[in-house]
This record gives structure tokens, C-alpha cells and sequence, in this order.
């Protein structure tokens, strides 16, 4: 038997082994993405306060534990102490967890209430319309005239322009299921409910770090793979959908990938690169500056339901309203959908 | 005419093989027939998971072993791979598998209908044939569920929560037949559960031997009697939620479809005015005390194990029973902090936050407790008190991950996030799964009159333990980062690049966790038949199903035993100076004073 246990023991290490070189090293990317609103901020600070203190918490009942398995393990002729508790050690266990849970509790109650009560009063605020559906995110803006549900609203598909310094409010809703509108960035996450008008707000304090030298270098790196049109041939970029039951992951993965290379390259113009040769391409603009994430299982394509926010300056962003062509079949979805069922969602100014 | 108490009657022991091991009314058999079944769905269970985990770290690719002989069936895609439809399918399976027809079944089927009545000195359950159709509804609905894997669209992809408007409009999401089978299966389950919720209400109430007060109860029947009472009245409320569903899905009313709902491009066609939110309300208001039922009864599990092997009485048994009540009170009243982005009105979070958050507090009086029952303690450690002491151990990293999610402005960026994935499984696998396997090897020869292998037993405790917390650690890193939860792959989002071989390392790791378990079930099947005979005490406990022989006489008792001290008086200065133990039933010395405190 001392054998076989030596042999199990021996096995059950082999099978730990090969873990322990897949462990994957810290690297940027890693833990919460760059906060760039003041909200976001303060979820952050609140994250980590209570991790300090369950990792107090947690070092100290852990190693209480440990400690008690070691020292108090079964020796010949011990005897356990005989004892059906202290009172006085029960209360006092009870008030210290208590007083700490009631200070959670009235700082989390303050910013629950900042982040989720007092809406911006700034006039400059502005209001988007949210509709999530099967499988992407369509925005809406008041145009010139200030109201929504009139003919110079702006619309925009899966992309969202945020000025830099306003506070954006959304107004969520869905036309299908429930999805959830996250901004992991904005640490702002609401779901977006058939029937029901949701509304949160963020307000972009500082443009991302997120820059075009970092475009350009992933763009490079994605056009050493000339498979990379063969990869994604089976996707419907618009509508984010693939076509062919497993298809879109098979190839992806046998081409060894990254989709969103693909999505640069699609809006770039040629470029030479530094040794020379067409090598790859430079984007005309910076695409996104980061993503929208469907944070609520919505159908078989909740992967990708992915959205794009372009932060901007005010200046930009009065030119980037402008210049949103009129799609009129994205204005007969809102017609159809929002207007024609829920007219009193436009009432929101 | 002669009464015969019920406590007292002994019904006939049937001799026949039918009556003894198929249509039994003995608890003692519906118990091994709740613990085989589930068994059975935790493997069902735990191959899903692998099977998920697979596709998140290889999205795409051919799955091993399987893949080529599955081609477009089941949860596969065309070159053997997990389909995007096919992964949804999976993970609702396994959460609704693993909730209804493995936990709950286990440790309140299999461990209550087992325990309860030797720990009360009870001949048997007060109503054997209700307690014998609660197994067999759960039988047929547990078939129902499987059922739904062979039908045509395979069964339900709309998550274990099963959301409308998703789960309620065919096209919206794939399920067909198979969602009603589910929701069927979840019924049926359901109407099992309350009346093996009832039955053990009753039992524990009158059939308690004499002697047993409330305040001698082992906490193992405390929690399962506190357990029937969630389940008594909170499973009607999933009934419920279930009925307006299947009635949405088959009759086309709209309890949860709002006016003007689309499927697709197309109007749905319903009338409307249903409200979707609602549903999560009434679900949740079953489901988050369904998560205490998942944690409650191994609390008591692991009391009295840890108890037995640290040679001492439970530090603070009062205050023990008392958290116990407080978080079935306390449960009832948090189900919203489910819901705080669920579009609910932001003043009930802050209430469900209020309350949430003083749910830990019962919580962590209940480790505080099982670490002074530690403290001081001689204790012994053998298998079973490696997984209880893990269960504590499990249980402090789940409870403590809770507390982000009670803070509303965190819980809003790590809701439905891997956080959530986390600390649900730090609490139903690395704690109630613990408490399981510290309960099957410490009840084990009771149950089937032989012993397990010890060292595989610590080999196999060891391998889990470190391959739980290598395969669900990570996950907290995960949802740091936002990573939501569902995603049949997160390639397509760039913020969770980084994240990657993260997901590649928690696969490996949960595959080395599932690959574990084969010394646990090959220790489990081969001492059932070939273990060595078990002595009627292995552990010296104090219990009373410890002074009665192996095997149990299927009327239990010879005679129905007076109890005359608490549960765990373990070195007590009754026991005398030879041994540590003194069974609750053993008739004081003439003259002995109970020490003061008692």
C-alpha cells in the first residue's frame, strides 16, 4: 500500500506540474482596465478599501485556522479543552464585523446615491437614447431642434461619441430581450429592458490613453498574417453576426488571429513601413477608444454584441454630429420600435 | 384498543427486493436512492463544465476525444467544436443541473432523509410515503431535464435564470421544446422539494426522542429543519415564476412581455403589458433563499464533523442556532441585490444593500464559531475533517468575495462579471462540495456499513483543494477586469485581451480538478462493496446514530433512546479518564452534576 500511495502522490504531482508553466505572468491588461470618469473613480476607491479590508479579514481568520490545525493537532495524551464558548468573545467578534459592515454600508449608501439620484444638472448635458437589440446598439442624439422622435435626430449604429467634460445621460431601453449596457471604463453598467426607460449617466473627465501609436503598432503586428481576409470571411461585420454554425471561431483560431486587427485594418488607408514594403496600414482616424460590452446574456450572438466609443473633444464632437449621414434604415427601426410603441420615452428634455 | 405512538410504531421490514430498494418507505433507502441519482447528475454536471470551459480557452477548436464523433449534434458545430448556441446550452445546463438536481437533492435528499431521524432517535421520517414520493418526483423530473439534451433545438440556452424575455419567446433564443421541458423539470422538482421540505418540518418537530430538546439538536438537523423552512415557503415562489413562464411560452400571454416586444425584425405578436422585471423579482425572491439551501445543511454537516475531530463541543451552539435563524429571516428580504441594474427603482437597492450587507454578519459568526471550535481542540485529522476544515476555509474566501457584491456602485461594475462566477462556486463547490465529501467519507460507514480508503481520501482532498482554488481564484482577476460571464468567447472584445491565458490556465486547471475526482469516485464505488466492515463508531462520536450497529436495523432503534446531554459534550469530565467521548444517550453516573454552562 506505501507503494501505491507514493506512486498516487507521485502521479497527482505530475499532474500538477505542467499548470505551473502555463501560469500566466503579470502583464498590463491585467486587473480593472483605465478609469476615466470621477464616478468611476470612486467605485474604484470603494473596491479597494473593502479589499483591504477582507484581506485583513482574510489573513487573519485563514492564519487563525492554520495556526490551530498545527498547534492543536492530535498528540498522544493531549486532552481538548472542555468548553461550550465565551460569551463575552461572541459579542465581541459580533460588534467589530458589525461596526465595519456599518461603515460600508453608509459609504456605499453615499455614492449608490451619487451615481444612481442626482442626475447632472449641467444644461450642457447631453442626452442619448439607448436602444440594445439581437446583437448591437443603436444611439440616438436630439438634433439642432433639442427633442428626440423628430427629423433632425442624429443616429449612430454600435458607435458612440461622447464629448470629453459633458456628462452624458443615457436613456436605456431594448427592443427584443434584456441586454445590459456596460462601459467598463465608466465602471457604468445598466441594463437596457424591454418596456422599461432606464437612465444613468457618465461624464468623460480626461481624453484616453488609448493613442494612435498603439494602433499602429497592433496593426503591424495583425498584417504579418496573410490569412487574415480568409479568417473572418465568413462574418458580417455590420451586423456582427457569423454565418455557418461554428465557422467564424474555427477559422479565426486556425489563422491564429486577433478579430480586432482585423476591424483596423478594414478602416486604413496603405502605409510603408519603417524596413520597408507595403507592409500594413495607418487608420485614418482613431477607430475607438474603447468598447461597449452586453453585460446580460441576450441570444446565441451575446458575444459579439460589442459597441465602440469615440471620445472627443466639444469641438469634435459637434463636427462628428454633423457629419452622421441620414440612414434611413436605421430611422425606421427608431420609428418603428421606440416612436411607434413608446412615444412617451421621446419626452425626456 | 391499544395506540401506538407513532414515535414508537415499527413498520414491517419489507422482504422482497422491489419493496426494499426500488418502492421503499425506509429514509434510510430513499436517502442512498437521492444520494445515487445525484451522484450521477454531478458527473452529467461536471462533464458540462468541462466541456465549457474547453471552448472559453479554445474557442473554436475541435473539442478532444468527443468532437469528431459529435459533428453538428448536441452542443457541437460542424468540425467537432463547442457552437456558440451549444455553449449557452451547456452553461444553462449545468447551473440548473448542478442547483436542482444535484446539490439540493444531496445534501437535503440524501443527507436529511439519512440523518434526520437516527439523530432524533426517530424510527423513521413522520410521513414515509410522502417521503417516498418525494423521491420519485424528482426522479421523473430529473429524467424531464435529460430529456431536453435529446430534443429538436436541444434543450434551454436562455442561462440557469432563464430571463424573459429571452427564455419566454421561442425566437429570441434557441430553445424550443427543450425550455419547456426544463421548466416542466423545475416544477416537478420543485413540488418534491416542498414536500420533503414538510415532511422533515414534522418530523423534527414531534418525533424528537425524549430528552432531545431544541437545545440538545445536533446543528446537522437544525440546519436541515431550518433548510425545510426556506424551502417550504420559498420553492412556491418558483413554482410560480415557472407556471406564468411556461404559460407566456405555450398559451402566448404576456406575464413578462412589455407592449411593442420584437423578435428579431418582426413584432412578437403578443399582446403586451407584461413586465420582464417582474419575473426577476418573484425568481429571485425563491432563488436567493435556494442559495441558502445550498450552504445551509453543510454548515450543519460540517459542524458536527469538525466537532467530532477536534474532541471538543461546538463553540457557541446558541449563538450558531441563532445565525442560522437569522439568515433565513435575513433571507428572505435580499433578494433584490440580484437586481441592482435590473432597471429596479434605485431606492430598493439601497434598501437590499442594507440588508445584504448584514447578512454577513450571521455568516461570520458562524466561522468565528467553527474556529474557536478549533481553538484548543485535539484535533484529529483524519479525510473527513480535511474537508470540513476546507469548507471553512472555502467558505471565509466566498463569504468575504460577497461583500464587493453587497456595495451597490462595485457590485454595478462586477455584476455578471467572472466576480459572480467566483465567489457562487468559492461557496456551492469549494464549500458545500467540501462539506459533501467530508460528510459521504464521515457518514460513510453508517450509510453503507463499510469504511472508505483513508489515503486516497487525503490524496484526493489534497489534488482538490489545490486545484478548486488554482481553477477559481483566477476568476476574481477575470472579473477585475470586467470579463463578463456567457460569452461563448471574449476574443471579440479587445479590454479582454490581456485576459486570455488566464482563461487558458483556469481551464487547465479545472480539467485537472475534474480528472481529481476519479479518485473520489473510484474510492466511493469500491468501498461500497469491497471497504473494509466498519465498526458502529469509527469517529467516536457522540450522536445517537453512532450507538446503533452497522448495518442500521431498518426500524432504526430497538428501543427509542432518552437523550440526556447535549451533542457535542466531547472531553467532557463526564467521559471519564479513558476516552473523550460520551453518547447523548448514555444515562448520567448516579449523582453526576452537569458542568455549569450547560
Amino acid at each position: 500500500m506505501k507503494t501505491m500511495t507514493k506512486f498516487l502522490w507521485l502521479a497527482a504531482l505530475l499532474l500538477a506540474a505542467p499548470l505551473a508553466a502555463k501560469m500566466p505572468t503579470a502583464g498590463p491588461g491585467w486587473f480593472s482596465s483605465e478609469v476615466v470618469s470621477s464616478m468611476g473613480r470612486d467605485t474604484d476607491s470603494m473596491y479597494y478599501v473593502i479589499l483591504v479590508i477582507v484581506t485583513v479579514i482574510f489573513v487573519l481568520s485563514e492564519g487563525f485556522l492554520l495556526w490551530c490545525l498545527i498547534a492543536y493537532r492530535a498528540r498522544p495524551g493531549r486532552k481538548a479543552k472542555f468548553t461550550h464558548g465565551s460569551t463575552g468573545v461572541e459579542i465581541a467578534l459580533a460588534i467589530i464585523p458589525s461596526l465595519i459592515l456599518l461603515y460600508l454600508t453608509v459609504a456605499s449608501a453615499k455614492m449608490w446615491s451619487d451615481i444612481r439620484f442626482k442626475p447632472p444638472k449641467d444644461k450642457d448635458a447631453v442626452h442619448v437614447q439607448v436602444m440594445g437589440e439581437q446583437f448591437a446598439w443603436n444611439f440616438r442624439y436630439a438634433g439642432p431642434d433639442g427633442a428626440f422622435g423628430t427629423a433632425d435626430d442624429v443616429l449612430s449604429f454600435n458607435t458612440l461619441a461622447m464629448p470629453v467634460g459633458k456628462p452624458v445621460i443615457f436613456h436605456l431601453s431594448s427592443k427584443d430581450v434584456i441586454h445590459s449596457f456596460f462601459i467598463p471604463e465608466a465602471r457604468q453598467k445598466q441594463d437596457a429592458v424591454p418596456g422599461l426607460l432606464g437612465k444613468v449617466w457618465v461624464t468623460v473627465d480626461h481624453m484616453p490613453v488609448w493613442n494612435r501609436e498603439t494602433q499602429k503598432r497592433e496593426l503591424m503586428e495583425a498584417a504579418e498574417y496573410e490569412a487574415a481576409d480568409v479568417a473572418v470571411s465568413g462574418y458580417d461585420f455590420k451586423n456582427k453576426v457569423h454565418e455557418g454554425k461554428g465557422m467564424f471561431f474555427q477559422q479565426a483560431s486556425s489563422a491564429k488571429i486577433n478579430l480586432l486587427d482585423y476591424f483596423y485594418a478594414r478602416n486604413a488607408d496603405p502605409i510603408t513601413s519603417a524596413k520597408g514594403g507595403r507592409l500594413a496600414a495607418e487608420p485614418k482616424y482613431i477607430r475607438h477608444h474603447f468598447e461597449i460590452a452586453c453585460a446580460q446574456l441576450c441570444g446565441t450572438s451575446h458575444y459579439a454584441m460589442r459597441g465602440e466609443v469615440l471620445v472627443l473633444t466639444p469641438a469634435e464632437f459637434e463636427g462628428w454630429m454633423k457629419s452622421q449621414p441620414a440612414d434611413s434604415e436605421l430611422k425606421s427601426k427608431w420609428d418603428s420600435v421606440w416612436d411607434k410603441f413608446h412615444p412617451e420615452y421621446n419626452k425626456i428634455l | 384498543m391499544a395506540i401506538t405512538r407513532v414515535a414508537d410504531y415499527i413498520h414491517p421490514e419489507p422482504q422482497d427486493f422491489f419493496h426494499k430498494n426500488v418502492w421503499s418507505y425506509d429514509h434510510k433507502v430513499i436517502g442512498k436512492q437521492y444520494l445515487w441519482t445525484s451522484l450521477l447528475f454531478l458527473i452529467l454536471g461536471g462533464s458540462l463544465a468541462m466541456l465549457l470551459r474547453w471552448q472559453i480557452a479554445y474557442p473554436g477548436s475541435t473539442v478532444p476525444l468527443i468532437g469528431n464523433l459529435l459533428k453538428n449534434s448536441f452542443f457541437f458545430g460542424p468540425n467537432g467544436e463547442v457552437s456558440p448556441t451549444g455553449y449557452l446550452q451547456l452553461g444553462t445546463m449545468h447551473g440548473l443541473i448542478m442547483v436542482f438536481f444535484v446539490i439540493i437533492p444531496l445534501i437535503v435528499g440524501a443527507f436529511g432523509n439519512f440523518l434526520i431521524p437516527l439523530h432524533i432517535g426517530a424510527r423513521d421520517v413522520a410521513f414515509p410515503l410522502l417521503n417516498a414520493l418525494s423521491y420519485w418526483l424528482y426522479l421523473p423530473s430529473g429524467l424531464m431535464m435529460f430529456a431536453a439534451f435529446f430534443v429538436n433545438k436541444g434543450p434551454a440556452a436562455a442561462g440557469w435564470t432563464s430571463y424573459p424575455p429571452l427564455s419566454d419567446m421561442a425566437g429570441a433564443s434557441s430553445g424550443g421544446l427543450g425550455m419547456n421541458l426544463v421548466l416542466g423539470a423545475l416544477f416537478l422538482s420543485g413540488f418534491s422539494s416542498i414536500v420533503g421540505g414538510m415532511n422533515f418540518l414534522v418530523t423534527i418537530v414531534k418525533l424528537r426522542a425524549p430528552g432531545l430538546y431544541w437545545s440538545r439538536l445536533p446543528l446537522v438537523t437544525w440546519a436541515q429543519f431550518i433548510t425545510a423552512v426556506f424551502q417550504t415557503l420559498a420553492t412556491p415562489m418558483l413554482a410560480a415564476a415557472g407556471s406564468m413562464l411556461l404559460f407566456d411560452r405555450v398559451f402566448h400571454t404576456s406575464f413578462f412581455i412589455p407592449v411593442g416586444a420584437f423578435v428579431g425584425s418582426e413584432l412578437s405578436g403578443r399582446a403586451g403589458g407584461g413586465f420582464p422585471v417582474l419575473f426577476q423579482h418573484i425568481f429571485w425572491f425563491y432563488a436567493h433563499p435556494a442559495v441558502y439551501i445550498l450552504i445551509l445543511p453543510t454548515m450543519g454537516l460540517a459542524s458536527d464533523i469538525i466537532a467530532t475531530f477536534s474532541r471538543k463541543p461546538i463553540f457557541g451552539y446558541k449563538a450558531m442556532v441563532i445565525s442560522m435563524a437569522s439568515i433565513m429571516v435575513l433571507g428572505f428580504i435580499v433578494w433584490g441585490h440580484h437586481m441592482f441594474v435590473s432597471g429596479m427603482n434605485p431606492r430598493m437597492g439601497m434598501a437590499f444593500m442594507i440588508s445584504t450587507v448584514f447578512i454577513a454578519l450571521p455568516s461570520g459568526v458562524k466561522v468565528f464559531n467553527w474556529l474557536g471550535t478549533l481553538w484548543q481542540g485535539n484535533i484529529r485529522l483524519k479525510a473527513p475533517m480535511l474537508y470540513a476544515v476546507s469548507f471553512v476555509a472555502m467558505f471565509i474566501i466566498g463569504g468575504l468575495s460577497g461583500i464587493f457584491m453587497a456595495s451597490t456602485p462595485v457590485d454595478v461594475y462586477i455584476h455578471d462579471t467572472y466576480y459572480i462566477i467566483a465567489h457562487f462556486h468559492y461557496v456551492v463547490f469549494g464549500a458545500t462540495l467540501f462539506a459533501v465529501f467530508g460528510g459521504l467519507t464521515f457518514w460513510f460507514p453508517k450509510i453503507f456499513g463499510r469504511m472508505m480508503n483513508e489515503t486516497l481520501g487525503k490524496i484526493h482532498w489534497a489534488l482538490t483543494f489545490l486545484f478548486f482554488n488554482l481553477a477559481f481564484f483566477p476568476m476574481h482577476f477575470l472579473g477585475e477586469a470586467g470579463h463578463m460571464r456567457r460569452l461563448a468567447t471574449s476574443t471579440g472584445y479587445e479590454f479582454l485581451n490581456a485576459m486570455s491565458p488566464w482563461n487558458e490556465f483556469i481551464t487547465l486547471s479545472a480539467f485537472a480538478l475534474g480528472v481529481s475526482q476519479v479518485i473520489f469516485m473510484y474510492n466511493f464505488i469500491y468501498s461500497v462493496f469491497f471497504g473494509p466492515k466498519a465498526p458502529a463508531n469509527p469517529w467516536d462520536g457522540s450522536t445517537l446514530e453512532w450507538t446503533i450497529p452497522n448495518p442500521v436495523p431498518a426500524h432504526n432503534f430497538d428501543e427509542i433512546p432518552t437523550v440526556y446531554r447535549g451533542p457535542y459534550e466531547y472531553s467532557s469530565p463526564e467521559c471519564g479518564p479513558d476516552t473523550d467521548f460520551i453518547p447523548m444517550s448514555q444515562k448520567p453516573a448516579e449523582g453526576y452534576v452537569p458542568p455549569a454552562g450547560h
